[in-house]
């Protein structure tokens, strides 16, 4: 694993606003940037990623079956009871997920470590999906990168073949909704439904504030038409907080992340996996913050169950030192032992692994000034090769 | 090859095709241009020879031709272990089978059928790629998600029971059949119809040596957005109340 300087494509700023990438920079600083890449060997590839993302989903899965059995669980991961049974009905239901994120500290001298899972509302999606792959292969034909050079990235033919699997190959219509004022958000779903309708749905759009309720408790669009099936880029830790979510249980809409997910969306996944299975190879020592061997930690990072865009983390260093970001999450937390990065210059580099359908699906790396990946990071794309 | 073949999106169309076939599959050649993804082509997995010629589907002589080369480059195609209990472990008991290759000796799983792509515009253009046994593997299937669907979740302990790759039943109570491609993916057929209607990408292979990769046949993505009436957007009595959800979302950004 190694970052190699390279020629931007010329035209790659029009090319991406053409694709429906307009958040390529943001408020004037670079958010795409490919004058770097990271080279990957096909080792590094299958056995440090691939594998491992693949073991940690089926403990994710293998810990929601668990608790579902176990209220203490629950309450530990701090989700209101009043929804307890909405999520126990989705995973006995068999709903099916679409896709997640897990964020890796790797640098290629060990093994990948689990900084935390994005289960539920994951984005720089398109960005792994689409533009790093056209930059590849037109990368490739320029001659820039050698002919033959791979991508972990099948993200893209996995969607379309999710989607055509979320009700075994039936067609319905699929409702997506987001925040309405979101570039970044709009463009993520956007994507999405167009995945959906390569996988033989209808799709419609609409802003999470537009969903409405009839008479008889089901969620509607703004046509009144009823939405059966929904795509939420809205995290089910929000949801579960505000009033009208007291509609969720008898609404009979199934949703795409499932309710069952809200269980793997939180930093409080992290102790359960570390208590699951202490001292695997992919975990890092991680306890709930009033565990007392969450002190015995040396270098170890703070973060709240549920921060988004790294808000609220803390890096506290054995010497003391304390590295911060700010925000406005609070609530409950975890303590997890610091982990080594890729770094350079000064920087340091995450690794996104996700997962479609539960099955390792290919990565996108965020780079960041600092210790901490932040809304500010830059995604840079990757390559496999010799 | 671990990335998408092809890329369309409605916005563009078709993005760009990745090259399709490796130059290094004598089998198959890197290009031709008799076959192009946006054609339109049908895969077809067919458990044997005879039913390959019976099936009409394809000629005799297709079949003859694409048989003998699935069976010259199932060595070099397949996924090959050191060990003939790592090769069961992943393919299940008496799947296996021991061969020789650059030199060395190995166990390979046993040629379980061809797949065969046929163009729908121009029928001699075909090619083909060697099935294996579906591969096995310990583990929680995805909610949702059988065992017949994907095989893998089935737990080890029980192996696919014949050599045609039958494991299990769909609900709808047609027997189903599963096969591996060498690169790890899945092709699912019924026992009533070699068309390969589920051609799902899984985890890729690891093998115990370096392999040379090939890649799976993938359906052609159309690029073009589904028209036709909303069939299904129900009619419903009128909303009373909206506007509720999203009231977290002004202090915060949704995506992580």
């Amino acid at each position: 694993m190694d970052r190699i300087r390279l020629t931007e494509r010329p035209d790659w700023r029009t090319k991406a606003e053409a694709y429906g990438f307009p958040f390529h920079t943001i408020g004037g600083a670079v958010y795409w940037d490919e004058t770097v890449a990271w080279r990957f060997s096909l080792r590094e590839i299958e056995e440090d990623i691939e594998t491992p993302t693949g073991e940690l989903e089926q403990m994710c899965l293998a810990f929601v079956k668990e608790a579902m059995k176990h209220e203490t669980i629950l309450k530990q991961l701090d989700i209101p009871d009043a929804y307890w049974t909405f999520i126990r009905e989705s995973w006995g239901r068999g709903d099916r997920n679409l896709y997640g994120r897990f964020d890796f500290a790797y640098n290629g001298k060990g093994p990948a470590k689990l900084l935390e899972y994005n289960a539920d509302t994951p984005t720089s999606l398109f960005e792994a999906a689409v533009f790093q792959w056209t930059w590849l292969e037109e990368q490739m034909a320029a001659g820039k990168l050698p002919a033959g050079s791979d991508q972990f990235n099948s993200l893209h033919e996995r969607l379309v073949a999710a989607f055509k699997n979320i009700r075994r190959g039936q067609n319905f219509l699929l409702h997506l909704a987001s925040v309405a004022d979101s570039v970044e958000d709009k463009a993520t779903v956007a994507y999405l439904a167009d995945c959906a309708r390569q996988g033989g749905l209808e799709t419609k759009e609409l802003a999470i504030g537009d969903i409405g309720i009839n008479g008889e408790g089901l969620f509607t669009d703004l046509d009144d038409a009823l939405i059966q099936v929904l795509f939420k880029l809205y995290p089910w830790e929000w949801l579960f907080r505000e009033e009208f979510a007291k509609n969720l249980p008898r609404c009979r809409t199934q949703f795409i992340e499932p309710p069952w997910k809200a269980l793997l969306s939180t930093k409080g996944l992290l102790p359960m996996l570390w208590e699951m299975a202490p001292n695997h190879k992919n975990l890092l020592p991680s306890y709930f913050t009033q565990d007392p061997r969450a002190a015995q930690l040396g270098d170890r990072v703070e973060k709240p169950l549920h921060s988004r865009e790294g808000a609220n983390i803390r890096i506290i260093r054995a010497s003391g030192e304390i590295e911060s970001t700010p925000g406005d999450y609070g609530g409950p937390g975890i303590v997890q032992a610091l982990a080594p990065v890729a770094t350079f210059e000064g920087g340091h580099a995450i690794i996104g692994s996700w997962v479609v359908a539960s099955e390792a699906a290919g990565i996108g790396i965020r780079e960041d000034a600092g210790g901490i990946t932040r809304d500010t990071a830059r995604f840079v794309p990757h390559f496999i090769g010799g | 090859m671990k990335r998408s073949e092809v890329i369309a999106l409605g916005a563009v169309g078709l993005l760009m095709t990745a090259a399709l076939w490796p130059s290094n599959q004598q089998a198959i050649p890197a290009a031709d241009p008799a076959l192009k993804p946006g054609d339109g082509f049908q895969t077809l997995a067919f458990a044997s020879l005879d039913e390959c010629r019976a099936s009409q589907a394809v000629t005799s002589q297709t079949c003859d031709l694409e048989f003998g080369k699935s069976e010259q480059v199932s060595v070099a195609d397949a996924p090959k272990f050191e060990a003939l209990t790592d090769c069961e472990t992943e393919y299940g008991a008496s799947q296996c089978r021991p061969a020789t290759w650059n030199g060395a000796s190995v166990f390979v799983p046993a040629l379980a059928g061809v797949l065969i792509a046929r163009s729908l515009t121009n029928a001699v253009a075909a090619r083909s790629q060697p099935l294996y046994p579906p591969r096995t593997g310990p583990g929680v299937c995805p909610p949702g998600v059988s065992v017949a669907e994907r095989p893998e979740c089935a737990p080890r302990s029980s192996p696919s029971s014949s050599n045609s790759g039958s494991s299990g039943n769909r609900s709808s109570g047609g027997s189903y059949w599963f096969y591996s491609t060498g690169t790890g993916s899945t092709v699912g057929r019924t026992s009533t119809s070699s068309v390969a209607d589920t051609v799902l990408p899984t985890r890729s292979t690891t093998s115990r040596t370096s392999v040379s990769r090939s890649t799976s046949f993938s359906s052609p993505s159309s690029s073009s957005s589904v028209s036709r009436s909303s069939t299904y957007s129900s009619p419903s009595s009128s909303t009373v109340s909206r506007g509720g959800f999203g009231s977290t979302s002004s202090a915060h950004s949704s995506g992580s």
